[in-house]
């Protein structure tokens, strides 16, 4: 069963007085947590539907109400019906839904539309910086969904907006109005945050489809001719599909235009896997907006903001592997660190677009693993020593799956000092730098965790991080299933408070066991909801573990350069 | 990227000594020249007698076309030796995918000239992704061109020569639009980043090549690419129509803070 939070994302309002809210995506539910005390706030989609939809297996009558309530809010949203790839139904799920087919048929069918899951697993999270909306993105029916969030920590879809291709990473500009959405065809949309859908027959007069839409579709419209003649010189392929269409003439289908307003940015020809944005200082003194795009192929691409992101202001080049992460720290957004499936941790520098410094992280990655003793329990050897002496293994592979980055306090010199906090995939641990204003970035210490690392969340206000674990393999298994007995006396997540005195990071006692608590009990109420079960074996491995995936095998790499 | 392998004869002279594997032998001069989807080397091979003074450089992602065009061209190399020792030492070939590898190869701004001589058409709809010719690869191509720098494309798929000057034209002037929008570009819907050059008639491309200078080299590489790449002879074999566009890239626009 899936509890484990996939994302996590935190979010401060504005005003001092309001506390910030931590938000965690578990399968395709979104609870929300005090970031204060680690208090449970709230659940997305509500509890209460849940909840009446577990005592249903008693009641038709109730069940068939709430799947009413649930196709109606499907109409509202304009969700288009079609829905692609979903999860299929493994043991115990599968087990529920033969319960619910056979309650369907006394129920005259009402309820073969609850057979679907209600929402695909939630890939990515992103709270706007002024913390009033969540921004989360389910995979598989390709949904950016943007929700209103209270202070009281309860969720409220405004809009739903399904993609053209897969989003990969979902950032905000900076002055919150715009999602920028990377997908993984390679284009980079940009979307007004509080979208919402427009009337279908509203659509040709958009600005975003094109001031021609209307001539394209004439064009559409005119009689298929074929766009070459015999005399045209090409392969025997392109020639095959030329005689195809030929045959078949007028039928093509029609694409289906995006029913909401959409911009095309940019794009890569390759896997897009993170997007940022920043905003530099210009030698007129006015602060420039770039946008900066990793991808599969190594290459890190800056480019303008909007709206001139069609512009290439350069490449930092000099990663030899697939990048998954960008991060630009706060107070030196000119530095930017990235981290992927080599075995490095590289800083650039923007303004000069040049690579700053190089960190090995495999080293660290496997430091730690050699003083792993099994279930999660380390030998009490630091770290530092062991460097030097411990054997790298050579089939180990380190990839980055999240880089997060926290001021703190300031240098004697007045200059502020930043942490970085990079987790790997599949393994349990916190790596901790620190950057200062030299622009260099310093080992601070190996932090290890109970269980693999999933994601990071930083708690500004707080100085703090919380990280939420995979409790269902075992420490530096991407696969190894932990045994069940241990799988629920594992903590879900831990959280971690920076002492500026000592100048280390340190558990933050209270508000963990607080969180530990809250997410448990979110665990156990989702005990006997399906949805919850949704993802196991491989689905769950993909859901946590997805990055891997991105290295190339022998002969897809290209890369002769 | 090690250009010494590739241009031997240009490789700075104080650094030919160097014996060392990892060291970067510079060349004198950058390649300013680039062939995307070269073939077997028809136009390198015309071209290089034609700009001896540039670096021109073939890129191709078939790997044995590839290896072909690096035999043909040390082939060249060594016939020429003694009777002319510097021709076609300024054309090379590599594999590469560009459309994914362009800026590994070259910086920004360094090239003045790009050919997309027949490229694939990807008759299908949805493989039109795979055209060398998008609205995203348009900003890849504007990156590494200098200001004033021009694109040189030749088809004879006049469908296809369409859908590359709507890309071109489109690029930059309303933002990037997807593969499947309508653009079509209106007079006076602002300057995009690509200006279209009107081009002579086949045949009389002579006119301009008289009148000297930049017009003059044009008129030279229009007429090269019609017939000097092995596709264009194949075409004009065949009986069959050549359509050639050249796209001339401005400036960059100022900033919205420098506006």
């Amino acid at each position: 069963m899936l509890y484990q939070y996939q994302c996590l994302a935190y979010c401060q309002p504005a005003s001092q007085s309001q506390t910030g809210i931590l938000v965690g995506a578990s399968g395709s539910f979104i609870h929300t947590f005090s970031a204060q005390n680690g208090r449970y706030l709230s659940t997305w989609p509500s509890l209460e539907t849940t909840a009446q939809t577990r005592s249903s297996g008693q009641n038709n009558g109730k069940k068939s109400e709430v799947s009413n309530q649930k196709s109606s809010s499907q109409d509202d949203s304009k969700r288009p019906p079609k829905r692609q790839k979903l999860s299929p139904a493994t043991d115990d799920s599968g087990n529920f839904s033969a319960e619910i087919a056979a309650a369907g048929d006394s129920d005259n069918g009402v309820s073969t539309k609850y057979q679907q899951p209600s929402n695909p697993p939630i890939i990515k999270l992103a709270g706007t910086s002024a913390g009033q909306h969540v921004i989360a993105v389910t995979g598989e029916d390709k949904c950016i969904r943007v929700f209103d969030l209270a202070a009281d920590g309860i969720l409220m879809q405004l809009s739903e907006r399904a993609m053209p291709k897969r989003p990969c990473a979902i950032t905000l500009t900076p002055d919150d109005s715009t999602i920028l959405c990377a997908d993984k065809f390679g284009d980079v949309y940009s979307l007004p945050l509080a979208g919402q859908a427009y009337e279908p027959e509203a659509v040709n007069g958009i600005d975003a489809n094109g001031p021609n839409s209307s001539s394209d579709q004439k064009q559409k419209q005119k009689p298929f001719a074929p766009s070459a003649t015999s005399l045209t010189v090409h392969t025997k392929r392109n020639r095959d599909v030329l005689r195809q269409q030929q045959k078949l003439n007028n039928h093509r289908a029609e694409k289906k235009a995006l029913s909401f307003d959409h911009k095309l940015l940019l794009g890569h020809v390759s896997l897009l896997t993170d997007v940022a944005c920043v905003t530099l200082a210009s030698p007129s003194h006015k602060p420039r907006n770039y946008i900066l795009t990793s991808d599969r192929d190594e290459h890190i691409r800056i480019s303008r903001g909007v709206p001139q992101a069609h512009i290439i202001e350069g490449y930092c080049l000099g990663h030899t592997e697939f990048i998954t992460k960008l991060c630009v720290p706060p107070v030196y957004p000119h530095l930017l660190i990235s981290g992927g499936g080599d075995n490095y941790l590289i800083l650039w520098d923007l303004f000069a677009g040049r690579m700053q410094q190089q960190l090995d992280l495999k080293s660290l990655v496997a430091t730690l693993k050699n003083t792993h003793l099994g279930d999660g329990n380390f030998s009490d050897v630091s770290p530092e020593i062991k460097t030097t002496e411990t054997k790298v293994d050579k089939t180990l592979r380190v990839c980055v799956s999240n880089i997060q980055a926290l001021e703190t306090h300031n240098e004697p010199s007045g200059h502020p000092v930043i942490q970085i906090i990079v987790t790997c995939e599949g393994v349990p641990a916190l790596f901790t730098f620190t950057l200062g204003v030299n622009a260099q970035i310093r080992f601070n210490a190996s932090i290890h965790t109970e269980s693999n690392v999933i994601d990071l969340a930083v708690l500004r206000k707080q100085s703090s991080v919380v990280y939420s674990m995979d409790t269902s393999h075992q420490a530096f298994s991407t696969d190894a299933s932990a045994d069940t007995v241990k799988q629920s006396s594992r903590s879900l997540v831990g959280c971690l408070s920076y002492s500026s005195d000592s100048k280390t990071w340190k558990e933050n006692e209270p508000l963990q066991a607080n969180l530990v608590a809250a997410t448990r009990q979110c665990a156990d109420s989702h005990q006997h909801d399906p949805q919850a079960g949704a993802a196991e074996g491989k689905s769950l491995h993909e859901l946590l573990y997805g990055l891997e995936s991105l290295r190339k095998r022998g002969s897809e790499n290209e890369t002769d350069v | 990227m090690d250009w010494s392998l590739c241009y031997p004869a240009f490789v700075v002279p104080d650094t030919q000594l160097v014996t060392e594997d990892h060291a970067l032998k510079p060349l004198t001069k950058p390649v300013t020249i680039a062939d995307i989807g070269c073939g077997f080397g028809g136009l390198l091979v015309a071209l290089s007698p034609l700009l001896p003074d540039e670096l021109i450089l073939g890129l191709e992602i078939r790997t044995q076309v590839t290896e072909y065009v690096e035999d043909r061209i040390s082939a060249l190399r060594s016939q020429h030796e003694i009777s002319s020792p510097g021709l076609y030492q300024n054309i090379a070939c590599l594999r590469a995918n560009t459309m994914k590898f362009l800026p590994n190869f070259f910086t920004r701004g360094q090239l003045s000239h790009i050919f997309l001589c027949f490229p694939d058409p990807h008759f299908k709809a949805r493989k039109h992704k795979a055209r060398i010719v998008s609205s995203t690869l348009c900003a890849e191509y504007a990156y590494v061109l200098k200001p004033g720098g021009c694109v040189y494309t030749i088809t004879d798929v006049e469908d296809l020569g369409e859908w590359m000057r709507r890309r071109f034209e489109a690029f930059g002037n309303s933002g990037v639009r997807g593969e499947d929008d309508g653009v079509e570009t209106r007079e006076g819907q602002g300057k995009g980043v690509f200006e279209k050059i009107e081009l002579p008639e086949e045949g009389k491309e002579g006119e301009w090549v008289v009148e000297g200078g930049e017009k003059g080299q044009m008129g030279m590489l229009v007429r090269c690419i019609r017939e000097e790449t092995e596709e264009g002879k194949k075409v004009s074999r065949n009986g069959g129509k050549k359509f050639v566009s050249v796209y001339r890239r401005r400036k960059d626009p100022a900033w919205p803070d420098e506006i």
